[in-house]
């Protein structure tokens, strides 16, 4: 790092070096047993580079003196061709006072040693969902450690610790339609993470899918699952809301700004940086800045756009979501409400479908208002008498928009989960309760 | 890459030593240069990218990959620090890892056999685009501003990314096999939404690819087809009315057909999907691993999968487990004829692996993966296709698709769409014909593929498995024809 810091500093007036120690491993699992079992040992260098607001960003992970020195006189020459950055201002200089027990809550020693349990963690969930009358299941564990350097040319230095933990689990019957799927992350294993309830929700979905038909379509009321919340609500708040995406015009908030009403009034969503066991949650920024809560939504008013120091407004702060180029999230936390999965299916006042999981969401345009299609993968079903009976249906198709998505939102769940997709659009995590939204279409295949 | 080798040569004994005794051992050597350089509106950007999935968008990566089959259990490790302690402590916990997952299994995992070889392949170019200065390729990139500076009735946002890369590997086995391999990739991909003052909108997105080089890509008239495509979105946002209700027929133009062939044929003709192995991140197939010789679709439709086209973005000659690729035939003359294999896959079936096993770094193992798949041409010209239609929507270009995760229920938006009337084109362009139909549906439905003039490529990254992987691919296909579906 000195070496780095030093050879930096004799061609550039404003850097970071974000050191990274990783070590990760994962296990795959299909048809009930272990597919194969991974291990990443990881080090590496994110260098943030600008000479006369010239900017540059690169990985480097062949760390021999060698190549640092090449890659630094290549970034070097590359520097001399690039034009100014206008978007770039300058890095901040603290000083800042970091919160400890933020560090507390994202790193567990115990993560570290889980080596020899990890197969046995596996096994237990594939078993609770077998009882539950899958016939088989597949799915992930990732588990790991990472340890983060930073330092800058302001003078600003830190490190810290994060653990993850993040499981998925699919059931699957007999048949090729009737699956379920749940989640179970966190960064700490005695908090927020159980591995058997994620395997007893699977297997439940899935049973309960059954003999599903195909369903109608039409414009039904959604609840949705927290999970769904990933593809359909948090890309609001991830992509939309990130200030670099708004001020090229890219998403569908383009021209909506503090103050307007873009959601129901019961729905509030924060940036935060600081929850305890979020996978996002850190002490500080690329840019060293503090981590914080930021209000996106208060309300259903939008109240401000996260963003970094060089995208923060006249007047304004960072939020503390450097990306030095350009801002990232950290977890999306939505607002709950008071109701129960019951109580959201008792409110519904029109023909509702429960859903549990989607994939494959895809824009027609990311302009407004945000024109999709979803694709429900796991258990859906039409909630009957007021959820006395969930009626398994199948190969229906969610066509909304964004906008509507959240104007529409009719009840919220009590109760927060911390999800994660495969392949989740924003790449963050989320901690999401279940929704209830009206008169969604759905769609469905003509041959 | 030339220093490390004898550290991996040095891995793969290490991981025969000490009483250790592997089934299969492989190791993987593997630099990846990615120099990814955008233009946002204008701005230039090096790095990643929102709204992709893109990390370490410009990187210089070096790092080593293992993988152990011990007991019929696989494990894998990777590391990008190369020393001797490192890669020994790698080597030992790939092997732990290999033993804990066999002793997991009831049925243990085997390979088919397969022949050896110790050769060097790479793509036939004539500039390496990772050695073409930045200045050059930001210059490129600025030349297509210019088509945003004429006046049309809509505004744009626009986005043009330049993703240039250099793939090196050394892989080498206990069975003897050491292949090296040098593929330079370069994609270039707008991403252009036109706005009306009135909020009505279109997006177009797509890549051009190639691993035949810089010049390659340069001698492809781009800014031309660029250019083209922004007028017709101009036109398609302010002109396209409602497509017609009912029963139509419907012709697909190559990008189409394109993206048809990989996502409700390749994907599912997926041998690990078939199989399981990806149920719970990319899905499983509607067909099942008994089902060879099942009659998928009209006895005309063949679509084929050939990683071995030069100059192709999907371009190999041995996979990432050393084997020797060819042409696959999924689908031949209506009927599901194979799958995409890899050894493992292929042991159970007790055939050859086709060589489909893939892996985008050396931080990942090899995945069955697509690599260039088409619709092979027919033998009907365009105005043979036309001639007899009464009613009908060319669809040439598509926006919004998705496809369940079994690969059965699709659905493909239309952009540049015209309806067809009395057997000719008419210039009224059709607003977002919306296609939802089922795989066998679809191909069941076809009764006309373009002849080989009108095959045409365009560049992909497909996406599977968990961490991601996106797999530089080509897609491709002639005009196709579908009868009597419905439009939802």
């Amino acid at each position: 790092m000195e070496k780095v810091k030093k050879q930096v500093s004799s061609f550039c007036n404003d850097w970071v070096i974000k050191g990274l120690i990783k070590l990760e491993h994962q296990i795959r699992f299909s048809n009930s047993q272990i597919d194969i079992n991974k291990r990443w040992d990881e080090v590496k260098l994110d260098l943030f580079l600008s000479r006369k607001r010239r900017t540059l960003e690169i990985t480097i992970n062949n760390l021999s003196d060698k190549n640092i020195e090449q890659t630094l006189t290549h970034c070097d020459k590359l520097l001399n061709i690039l034009k100014i950055n206008t978007n770039f201002k300058k890095l901040p200089e603290g000083p800042f006072r970091y919160d400890s027990e933020i560090q507390k809550n994202i790193y567990d020693p115990k993560v570290t040693k889980l080596d020899e349990q990890a197969v046995d963690i596996v096994q237990e969930a594939t078993d609770h969902s077998l009882k539950q009358g899958a016939s088989r299941v597949a799915g992930t564990f990732f588990y790991g450690t990472s340890h983060f350097f930073l330092e800058s040319n302001t003078g600003l230095k830190g490190n810290y610790k994060k653990s993850n933990l993040n499981f998925r689990i699919r059931a699957f019957a007999d048949d090729m339609y009737s699956t379920g799927e749940a989640v179970s992350c966190s960064t700490h294993l005695d908090h927020g993470f159980n591995t058997q309830t994620a395997g007893i929700e699977a297997g439940e979905i899935c049973t309960n899918a059954k003999g599903g038909k195909k369903g109608n379509p039409g414009i039904y009321n959604i609840i949705i699952y927290p999970k769904v919340s990933t593809e359909l609500q948090a890309p609001t708040a991830a992509i939309a809301m990130n200030s670099y995406i708004k001020k090229e015009g890219v998403a569908w908030l383009t021209a909506i700004k503090p103050g307007d009403k873009i959601a129901h009034e019961s729905f509030s969503v924060w940036d935060d940086g600081t929850i305890n066991y979020g996978l996002e949650s850190c002490p500080f920024d690329d840019e060293l800045v503090p981590s914080k809560n930021t209000c996106l939504i208060d309300h259903g008013i939008l109240h401000q756009f996260f963003t970094n120091t060089s995208y923060s407004k006249k007047g304004e702060e960072s939020t503390g979501n450097a990306g030095i180029t350009m801002p990232k999230p950290h977890n999306t936390v939505f607002s709950t409400g008071d109701c129960t999965l019951k109580e959201l299916m008792e409110i519904s006042d029109k023909p509702t479908l429960l859903i549990t999981s989607t994939w494959y969401t895809r824009y027609q345009s990311y302009a407004a208002p945000g024109i999709f299609s979803s694709i429900p993968k796991d258990g859906m079903f039409l909630v009957k008498k007021k959820g006395e009976i969930l009626e398994p249906v199948r190969e229906l198709r969610i066509n909304s928009n964004h906008f509507h998505m959240l104007e529409n939102i009719k009840g919220l769940g009590k109760e927060l989960k911390q999800v994660t997709t495969w392949l989740n659009p924003s790449d963050n995590s989320i901690f999401a309760p279940f929704m209830l939204i009206g008169d969604v279409k759905m769609t469905t295949g003509t041959k | 890459m030339k220093e490390f080798k004898e550290l991996a040569d040095y891995a793969l004994n290490f991981s025969q030593s000490n009483g250790r005794s592997c089934d299969y051992a492989e190791v993987r050597l593997e630099s990846n240069i990615i120099e990814t350089i955008s233009l946002f509106n204008g701005k230039l950007h090096i790095g990643n990218l929102p709204m992709e999935l893109t990390s370490d968008a410009f990187a210089h990566k070096i790092g080593i990959n293992f993988r152990l089959l011990v007991d019929g259990g696989l494990g894998m490790a990777s590391t990008n620090l190369l020393t001797k302690e490192s890669i020994e402590d790698n080597v030992i916990q790939a092997y732990k890892n290999a033993k804990r997952s066999s002793s997991n299994r009831k049925t243990p995992i085997k390979l088919s056999e397969e022949k050896s070889y110790e050769t060097h392949w790479q793509s036939k170019y004539k500039d390496n685009p990772i050695n073409i200065s930045l200045e050059e390729r930001i210059d490129f990139l600025q030349e297509f501003l210019s088509i945003f500076k004429e006046k049309y009735p809509i505004e744009f946002i626009h986005i043009l990314v330049l993703i240039s890369e250099e793939r090196n590997t050394y892989f080498i086995t206990n069975e003897g096999s050491k292949i090296t391999s040098h593929v330079p990739r370069v994609a270039f991909m707008p991403i252009i939404i036109g706005v009306t003052s009135g909020g009505k909108n279109e997006q177009l997105t797509t890549t051009y690819a190639t691993t035949s080089g810089w010049n390659e890509l340069k001698s492809w008239n781009l800014k031309e087809k660029v250019h083209e495509k922004v007028k017709i979105l101009s036109k398609i946002v302010t002109e396209a009315k409602e497509p017609p209700k009912g029963e139509i027929d419907l012709i697909l133009g190559p990008d189409v057909a394109g993206i048809i062939s990989h996502e409700n044929c390749g994907h599912p003709h997926e041998a690990d999907r078939i199989l399981g192995r990806e149920g719970a991140q990319a899905g499983e197939s509607y067909l099942k691993e008994h089902e060879i010789g099942f009659k998928i679709g009209n006895a005309c439709v063949n679509v084929f999968e050939d990683p071995t086209i030069p100059g192709s973005y999907g371009f190999y000659l041995y996979d990432d487990e050393g084997v020797k690729a060819r042409r696959r035939e999924l689908i031949k003359d209506g009927i599901f004829n194979e799958m995409l294999h890899n050894r493992e896959t292929a042991s159970l079936f007790d055939i050859n692996s086709n060589a489909a096993a893939r892996a985008i770094s050396f931080d990942r193992e090899p995945l069955i993966r697509m690599a260039n798949t088409y619709f092979a041409p027919g033998d009907f010209s365009f105005e043979e296709m036309v001639e007899d239609i009464k009613q009908g929507i060319l669809m040439k270009s598509f926006t919004e698709w998705n496809i369940d995760d079994k690969r059965l229920q699709s659905k493909y938006v239309g952009q540049e769409a015209y309806l067809i009337q009395n057997g000719e084109i008419t210039k009224n362009l059709v607003l977002k014909p919306s296609l939802e139909i089922s795989s066998p549906g679809l191909f069941s439905s076809i009764d006309a593929q373009g002849k080989k003039e009108t095959l045409e490529w365009q560049g992909a990254f497909c996406g599977k498995s968990e961490p991601g992987q996106g797999c530089p691919v080509w897609t491709g296909g002639p005009y196709i024809r579908l009868r009597d579906v419905r439009l939802t």
